[in-house]
């Protein structure tokens, strides 16, 4: 992961927080794909361990992991995304975030980057219907000649009513 | 309303939760006639603290009804009034009252309330043989009040107009023993208009400093429309430990000498007077040096109460954050040893040793912990005996409640969730147990029904039981109404013990008729679950027509539980030892398979039902083993074997939730961290096999 952050598009002179016009993503790899979550949401990345898997769980849960004494789920993005398993090693990487009052853990390849992207460039998910990942990703980013999906946590795990103070329009 | 008045605010009201609980002992006591002039005083004494409270924040109701209660018991102490039963049951009933007041005070609900009219009747008909209504309780002070004011005088304005009234305040010796506040007072005065405060007299250097010596006197000016009596009633609430005088109406010219002569508008000045609120801890240590304080004073004598000890009021969060750091050290402890052991003979002897003192100490300090939120069951144990006296009105019968081991200790988060069930199970006993005074009578009973309330400590477990006297259950009724409902065929050939825990069963209720108090058939077995969610046990015994009896036993935390870890291939598990009958080896034991490829263990003649952790919770790893059986004991199917691979050991585990980040989960109660950072799950037996019956239902089903 490197530390400084590049500016998409249109650079900005001053370092945007949390503002409406523009938004710093984390953006990691599962296969070939590129998906961000939003920076603010990210507590933590922590090297894979195996976890404890729970009974009758749902294909793309990989079971809970002990995060300093609290128990935290892991969802493996790659079968979120109707993909098989992750076959996790050493190498893979955990992402810890918070979504309101919980902590999920999201299990991907690697993280690559820290982006900071402008509201305007986000481009709506075209509807290519029956697309698992559809109502998941918030909108597509172009960073250079990759595609950024960005993540809808909350529709993602919350399964709540969407609220849209983190989509950015 | 400021923070800071919030905060005291909030305090009041939890002084008030062990002042009441405080007064119904007492009053238990008087009632039961084991009381003698020190339980009266003490009863008195918390009374009177709540109204002392309640002034400082003026809660009308409860003020002016805490003084009529007074004044009965008043009469009680100067033996004008005879401690009858049916006096102690006006007494309780107004502890009630007080109760509801208090409440609604914290709720602002300032709508009349019918039962307090009711017993402020009763009250005062108790005090009118003396002719005197509520004088007396002022009269008494009155007496011992050395620098007794003349009598204020009261010069009536109709005129709403604001007026100013002047008031000279001297609290007495005993003023800040007996919990007062100076500044408490000024600041509730400001609601009635107070605007200028001058301090008389000279604070004594700190040395000279005396807790029981108040030589400042205030004189408080109010610019306001109410009447004098409205101000009078206002410093009726410190009439125990100070006097007052309203020195005058609309003079005018009075005030701008006043301004002359003390410019400064003391509002800071009674910072000084805080002493008191500091002092309070003290006043053990103080006591000795207390000069000759007049010893019928009633509020003074409040702080005195022999053998109080100290003790600290802390927030219970505080306490959960150090609950929890604690299990994390002895998580963390835990995998040190681990890697030690694991580490071979090569590891430093001291370390070793140095380790074990460790793990002792930790566990000392988990034990310590624990023992600060742990409660005496006296705080929910206190408030039956209200629910059985407003139930035995609405019933017509008459019950007395016995409690005993109030003292019993208990993990707080246990008793939060110990009133619901109790109350339920009380209101059972007396629905449906206890029948009606002639009934007891004709059977040759007292007309007085009794149930008893008891707690007790055995082992890791608190036992609660709910016996009474009453006609115990009517197995005919409650088969017939089984067999109705379809829970049980007519040809079962249920025993006399089977038929009673049939009560406990979802949607049974055997009221003949649907009763306000109990019968919409959200009975028992609410009871049950809610016993089973904290993990407990319950069942009950009955004689026919001699009464019959819950028991109800509980684990004494809710933060930690003992624990068998298990493995079943690559996964570890936890059993709660609560179900854990015994261990057996496979190769030692019959094992056999029924038509349906069901298996069946045969234990000294008994045919135990099996079911395998592995294909239960569809677990991976590790060739099938299975060679060991856990025989469980299970509220619903009586003793099952599970079959595992490994027996890894027992242990006290620290229960972390899954629901804080994900959600429950069947067959898993939480889960809990290892000694080597993984999680492993606390198993929900009878859940787990409830799950596994609907499981392979369908899977018949299926295939059929």
């Amino acid at each position: 992961m490197t530390d400084q952050s590049q500016t998409l598009s249109a650079p900005t002179a001053d370092q945007p927080v949390k503002h409406q016009e523009s938004a710093q993503y984390v953006t990691f790899l599962v296969g070939e794909k590129t998906f961000g979550i939003v920076i603010v949401m990210v507590r933590e990345i922590k090297q894979w361990s195996p976890t404890t898997s729970l009974p009758n769980q749902k294909p793309y849960m990989r079971g809970v992991l002990n995060l300093r004494g609290t128990i935290v789920p892991v969802h493996d993005l790659r079968a979120r995304f109707g993909g098989p398993l992750t076959s996790a090693t050493e190498n893979h990487v955990v992402v810890i975030a918070a979504i309101k009052d919980q902590t999920i853990g999201i299990l991907v390849d690697a993280v690559s980057d820290i982006v900071t992207v402008l509201a305007d460039d986000i481009r709506p998910v075209p509807s290519t219907g029956g697309n698992v990942g559809d109502n998941c990703i918030s909108g597509l980013v172009s960073n250079g000649d990759e595609l950024v999906a960005l993540l809808d946590l909350e529709s993602m795990f919350l399964k709540e009513e969407l609220t849209d103070e983190l989509v950015v329009n | 309303m400021d923070d800071d008045d919030e905060d005291f605010e909030a305090l009041f009201f939890t002084e008030c939760e062990e002042l009441l609980s405080d007064l119904q002992e007492h009053l238990d006591v008087l009632y039961s006639g084991n009381g003698d002039q020190e339980t009266l005083n003490a009863a008195f004494r918390a009374v009177h603290s709540v109204k002392g409270g309640a002034a400082a924040f003026g809660f009308d109701d409860l003020i002016s009804f805490a003084h009529k209660f007074e004044s009965v018991m008043d009469l009680a102490r100067s033996d004008e009034l005879e401690l009858t039963p049916d006096v102690c049951q006006v007494l309780l009933r107004s502890g009630d009252v007080m109760e509801s007041l208090i409440e609604k005070a914290r709720e602002r609900d300032t709508s009349p309330s019918e039962t307090m009219n009711k017993v402020l009747a009763e009250l005062a008909v108790l005090a009118d043989p003396n002719a005197a209504d509520e004088s007396p309780a002022e009269e008494v002070v009155e007496e011992v009040s050395a620098t007794e004011a003349p009598e204020p005088e009261v010069e009536e304005d109709d005129v709403p107009a604001l007026r100013s009234v002047e008031v000279h305040f001297q609290p007495d010796a005993g003023f800040f023993r007996s919990g007062h506040d100076a500044l408490k007072l000024i600041s509730s005065a400001k609601a009635m208009g107070l605007c200028k405060t001058v301090v008389e007299g000279e604070i004594q250097p700190l040395p000279d400093f005396n807790l029981d010596d108040c030589t400042v006197s205030w004189r408080l000016h109010f610019e306001t429309e109410l009447d004098n009596a409205k101000i009078e009633s206002f410093f009726l609430a410190y009439e125990a430990a100070a006097t007052w005088d309203i020195l005058s109406s609309d003079d005018a010219e009075e005030e701008p000498v006043e301004v002359a002569a003390a410019p400064a508008v003391v509002e800071e000045k009674p910072a000084p007077a805080a002493p008191p609120e500091v002092a309070k801890p003290d006043a053990k240590a103080e006591a000795p040096a207390k000069s000759a304080s007049k010893p019928s004073e009633p509020a003074a004598a409040s702080s005195k109460k022999p053998g109080i000890s100290k003790s600290l009021r802390v927030e219970l969060a505080r306490v959960d954050r150090l609950v929890n750091l604690v299990g994390e050290i002895v998580i963390t402890q835990a995998a040190l040893a681990q890697k030690l052991s694991e580490a071979g003979p090569s590891v430093d002897l001291e370390v070793e040793h140095s380790v074990e003192a460790m793990s002792r100490q930790t566990r000392d300090l988990q034990e310590s912990v624990m023992a600060i939120r742990a409660q005496p069951v006296k705080s929910v144990f206190s408030r039956m005996p209200r629910v059985v006296r407003d139930l035995a009105d609405k019933l017509g019968k008459d019950v007395r409640l016995e409690l005993s081991g109030e003292q019993t200790e208990v993990d707080t988060t246990v008793i939060e969730e110990l009133a619901e069930p109790l109350t339920h199970m009380l209101r059972n006993s007396m629905d449906h147990g206890l029948e009606g005074p002639e009934e007891r009578i004709e059977a040759g009973k007292s007309g007085t029904g009794i149930i008893k309330l008891a707690a007790e400590h055995r082992g890791e477990r608190v036992i609660i039981t709910i016996s009474d006297d009453g006609r115990g259950i009517n197995r005919e009724v409650v088969l017939r109404k089984a067999i109705e409902k379809g829970l049980v065929a007519e040809d079962d050939n249920l025993t006399p013990d089977e038929i009673d825990q049939l009560i406990f069963h979802a949607g049974f209720s055997t009221a003949e008729s649907v009763s306000s108090v109990s019968g919409r058939g959200v009975g028992m077995d609410v009871v049950k679950r809610k016993i089973q969610e904290l993990g407990g046990r319950c069942w009950l015994k009955s004689e026919p027509g001699l009464g019959c009896k819950f028991t109800i036993a509980l684990p004494l935390t809710l933060a930690v539980l003992e624990g068998m870890t298990i493995a079943v291939g690559d996964e570890r598990y936890i059993l709660p030892l609560s179900n854990v009958v015994e261990a057996l080896r496979l190769d030692s034991v019959e094992l056999h398979e029924m038509p349906d490829s069901s298996k069946v263990l045969t234990r000294r003649g008994e045919y135990l039902p099996v079911l395998s952790i592995r294909h239960a919770l569809k677990v991976t790893g590790d060739p099938l083993k299975e060679d060991l059986a856990i025989i469980v004991d299970t509220e619903s199917d009586g003793h099952v074997a599970l079959l595992i691979d490994e027996l890894i050991g027992q242990r006290q585990v620290v229960l972390k939730s899954l629901e804080a980040n994900y959600h429950r989960v069947d067959g898993v109660s939480g889960a809990t961290i290892l000694g080597d950072g993984r999680v492993a799950l606390i198993l929900d037996i009878p859940n787990l096999i409830t799950l596994n019956n609907t499981t392979s239902n369908q899977i018949a089903e299926a295939l059929h």
